[in-house]
């Protein structure tokens, strides 16, 4: 009697575990499910498109951030560097080239994710001091975009690059998507298969032991910073494609819809546990979610509540697996 | 006399595992009753039901003749039992009286009477004997003064019967004496003491009944009087066990690898000097609070405030430039005194915590290779015989004696040449503390070094080459193994 008593309870706990752990995905699916027989237009080619393009600029940063997650940190500085690297871009191509516009930003990303990181170093910081420090950074960043643009939106050249963002595409897929997928699977394999994965997982686990254990804690940091502002620039260069011109407050908020992307994929905000599949799962929940949303006709606010739900039932949820676990 | 609490047929299964069945058990009155057991027998588990934290697949627990339920653990205290837990339970950023009174803070309740607290802590603190202020956060203790602290906390309820998971593995000479006297107490006030202490002199001399537990079940209890060692051992093992014999005199003199010119470290050590051969074990005893693991620590790049030098396989090192990845890179690797807080990833699976100090053995060009980390995993659990359901459990769910040993795993697992070892056997059963003694032999006779620190110095003299005592941040007193008893160690660490 004991023993069915007890394979129940496994079974029970089995199911549970499956629920909060495949669940951001089954809602996925069950978002899907419903768009397609709220609206015939939802599984149209069309639709599919916008969606795919409207999730990229979010999606890889939410990549980036994914990465400063897990190894323990958090970056509020994406926001900055986004704006930043979509008025830089557009303001030195006329007078240095596309090419060399591109490189300055992309240097510029890595530059930043740098300082972050030495910041954070030297102060010792922990994920409390991240928010600070990255908060702190992106809005020095948020600043330099708005004088640096005078405040005002600056025109696009397009440039072959640009214009393919902005309405290119591989094999019925918008080039800005093709982008993302190509970033997914390059950040996956890495954080899946290697060396430097496996101490993102170890410094976000427990500083404290990965310290003790050799693992260079502050300087992993560093690299998912350095990660996370190289995905915001090519956010930025998604958004100035896409908008057709750079403005200086295009990163304002942004910060935020990102780490809710992540965390709605079930990326723990306390470090350790993670992976990119699981955010690009969040990604496209949010990304259908707004579709359905605006198909169905309601406007932003309502948008906008709908996405606050989904935040907190997804930390609940966390929360709830957690509590499972132990 | 009628015993204060019963249990009857408790069983408890985990995924994977059946921690207890039908364990039945009886405590009296003003006895203090032991329990001993392999890690992994189920002692902790049947602890936890007793006093509300986890709940019994079946069974009845009886207290004071009415069948009652430990819905929550606050509900085993209001009838009176209190817990001492294997894994301290202490808030680390509240002070030692906030922890102790947690939840029942006195004064009102906008209003909380600090006098009044830290009278009362002061007062439980003196009659269990440690020398802390109520008023030191408890992240700033040493893991034995936490101990005095769990201690007191479960004194302040009042309880009828206080169980106690290995409070002693932390101890030693006078520290130890005051737990027993303070365990004296309780039961000359009538209180029930459940005693659990991989130590067996310990549970022979302090214990009037003594339970053995084995694979989930007690398989037998026996009065003191009909209590020897031999027969602890074989009802714990199964089988009798070979004990280690004291270490024959060393072979020759071999060159220095680590020789520590001079450490010193704010008021806590002063101007430490010893050196380490090759080959060699060296001991480091002394109390609580003698310095012992800042030694270790510092040699270990732990102690940022550390100052002076050391010279490790004849080159120059600044304490000030060292640090722990330095360390493990240069062939030295520690294992800390504190496995929750410092040595363990406690809920990622084994496998993670076993490879983590040092990666490129399971890789290749910087990509990891799963089935040799699997396979270097696995070879650990089956030498150090970790009772686990495989190497992807996590370390949480596994019995406090087999997280130790996931920890010394994962030392070896960095191959250093240097092994600090702090407390390597805390919480470790009889069975499995041979093995690692062993594992520590073998590795001396490969021409590592090791540093041994143990607050059971039963264990340091015949496992060491030499032993040297630490009072009060400085050395004290040098001994060559075969000359070092315990009455010469206790002298020397008390002054
Ligand atoms: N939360 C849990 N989840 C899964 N298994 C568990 C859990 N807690 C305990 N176990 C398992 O139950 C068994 C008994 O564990 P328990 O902690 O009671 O051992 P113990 O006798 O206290 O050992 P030790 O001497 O090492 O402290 C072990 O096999 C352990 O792995
Ligand atoms: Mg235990």
């Amino acid at each position: 009697m004991n023993a069915t008593v007890n394979s129940a309870v496994r079974e029970r706990m089995h199911v549970r575990f499956l629920l909060s752990d495949a669940g951001p995905l089954l809602a996925l699916i069950l978002l899907m499910a419903i768009g397609s027989m709220i609206s015939p237009v939802f599984l149209s080619k069309g639709n599919l498109y916008n969606i795919l393009s409207q999730i990229a600029v979010l999606g890889v940063g939410a990549l980036g951030m994914t990465y400063v997650m897990i190894s323990g940190f958090f970056d509020l500085s994406v926001g900055g560097v986004l704006s930043l690297a979509g008025v830089l871009v557009v303001g030195l191509q006329p007078s240095f080239g596309f090419t060399v516009a591109l490189l300055a930003v992309v240097a510029m990303g890595v530059g930043i994710g740098c300082a972050n990181g030495l910041l954070l170093r030297t102060i010792r910081g922990d994920f409390g001091a991240s928010i600070m420090i990255t908060f702190g950074v992106g809005t020095i960043l948020a600043a330099v975009a708005l004088l640096y643009s005078n405040g005002y939106s600056m025109t696009v050249q397009y440039s072959r690059f640009l214009s393919w963002l902005e309405r290119g595409g591989v094999a019925g897929i918008p080039a800005v998507a093709v982008v993302l997928m190509i970033c997914a699977a390059v950040l996956h394999v890495i954080l899946r298969y290697t060396v430097l994965g496996r101490y993102m997982y170890l410094a976000g686990a427990s500083a404290r032991v990965a310290l003790s254990s050799g693992v260079p804690v502050y300087t992993i940091r560093t690299i998912a910073l350095c990660m996370s502002a190289l995905m915001a620039v090519i956010g930025g260069l998604m958004e100035t494609a896409q908008t057709a011109s750079a403005s200086p407050v295009a990163g304002v908020g942004y910060e935020l819809d990102v780490v809710a992307a992540v965390a709605i994929g079930g990326t723990s905000l306390s470090g350790g546990w993670g992976s990119v599949v699981r955010t690009i799962v969040g990604v496209l929940l949010v990304g259908v979610l707004n579709n359905v949303l605006i198909l169905v006709g309601l406007s932003t606010p309502e948008q906008m509540i709908a996405q606050g739900l989904i935040i907190l039932v997804a930390l609940i949820t966390d929360r709830q697996r957690k509590s499972n676990l132990s | 006399m009628e015993p204060i609490l019963r249990i009857k047929g408790i069983s408890k299964s985990f995924p994977g595992v059946q921690a207890l069945r039908n364990v039945s058990l009886d405590i009296f009155p003003a006895e203090v009753h032991g329990i001993v057991g392999a890690n992994g027998a189920g002692k902790s588990t049947l602890m936890k039901v007793l006093s509300g934290v986890i709940q019994p697949d079946a069974g009845e627990i009886v207290w004071k003749g009415a069948q009652v339920r430990f819905p929550t653990p606050l509900a085993a205290q209001r009838q009176g039992i209190a817990i001492i837990h294997q894994e301290f339970s202490l808030v680390p950023t509240l002070s030692v009286a906030e922890n102790i009174f947690l939840g029942r803070l006195a004064g009102k309740p906008w209003k909380v009477s600090w006098r009044e607290l830290y009278d009362e802590a002061s007062a439980l603190l003196e009659r269990v004997g440690a020398k802390v202020h109520p008023k030191t956060l408890v992240r700033q203790l040493r893991i034995a003064d936490m101990q005095f602290v769990e201690i007191a906390k479960a004194l302040s309820f009042r309880a009828e019967i206080v169980i106690m998971d290995e409070p002693s593995a932390v101890l030693s000479g006078p520290e130890l004496q005051s737990l027993f006297r303070t365990i004296e107490h309780l039961t000359q006030s009538g209180v029930g003491v459940v005693y659990i202490s991989h130590r067996l002199e310990e549970i022979t001399d302090i214990c009037e009944r003594i339970s053995v537990m084995r694979d989930g079940q007690v398989v037998e209890t026996f009065p003191r009087a009909e209590a020897n060692r031999e027969r602890i051992i074989r009802g714990i093992a199964g089988a009798d066990i070979q004990e280690m014999e004291r270490r024959q005199e060393s072979q020759g003199a071999r060159e220095v690898v680590l020789d520590v010119v001079n450490l010193s470290l704010g008021h806590k050590l002063t101007n430490i000097r010893f050196s380490l051969r090759r080959g060699e074990i060296l001991g480091l005893a002394g109390l609580v609070g003698s310095g012992r693991s800042e030694i270790a620590r510092s040699l270990f790049g732990l102690e940022k405030n550390a100052v002076g030098e050391f010279m490790l396989n004849n080159r120059r090192i600044r304490f000030q430039q060292w640090s722990p990845r330095k360390a493990i890179q240069h062939g030295i690797t520690m294992l800390p005194e504190d496995r929750k807080n410092e040595g363990l990833l406690l809920s990622h699976p084994m496998y993670m915590n076993v490879t983590m100090t040092r990666l490129p053995k399971v890789s290749r060009k910087g990509w990891m290779q799963f089935r040799r980390e699997i396979l270097a995993a696995e070879n650990f659990v089956e030498r150090l015989r970790i009772k686990a359901p495989s190497v992807h459990a996590r370390p949480l769910t596994l019995s406090g004696g087999n997280q130790q040993k996931v920890v010394f795993g994962k030392c070896l697992f960095s191959e250093p040449q240097v092994l600090i070892l702090d407390e390597p056997t805390r919480g470790v059963d009889i069975g499995a503390r041979q093995e690692i003694y062993h594992i520590i032999r073998d590795l001396a006779a490969e021409g590592k070094s090791i540093l041994l620190i143990s607050s059971d110095w039963a264990e340091l003299m015949p496992l060491c080459d030499r032993i040297i005592v630490i009072h009060e941040g400085k050395v004290k007193a040098e001994f060559h193994a075969h000359e070092a008893d315990v009455e010469k160690i206790m002298q020397a660490a008390l002054n």
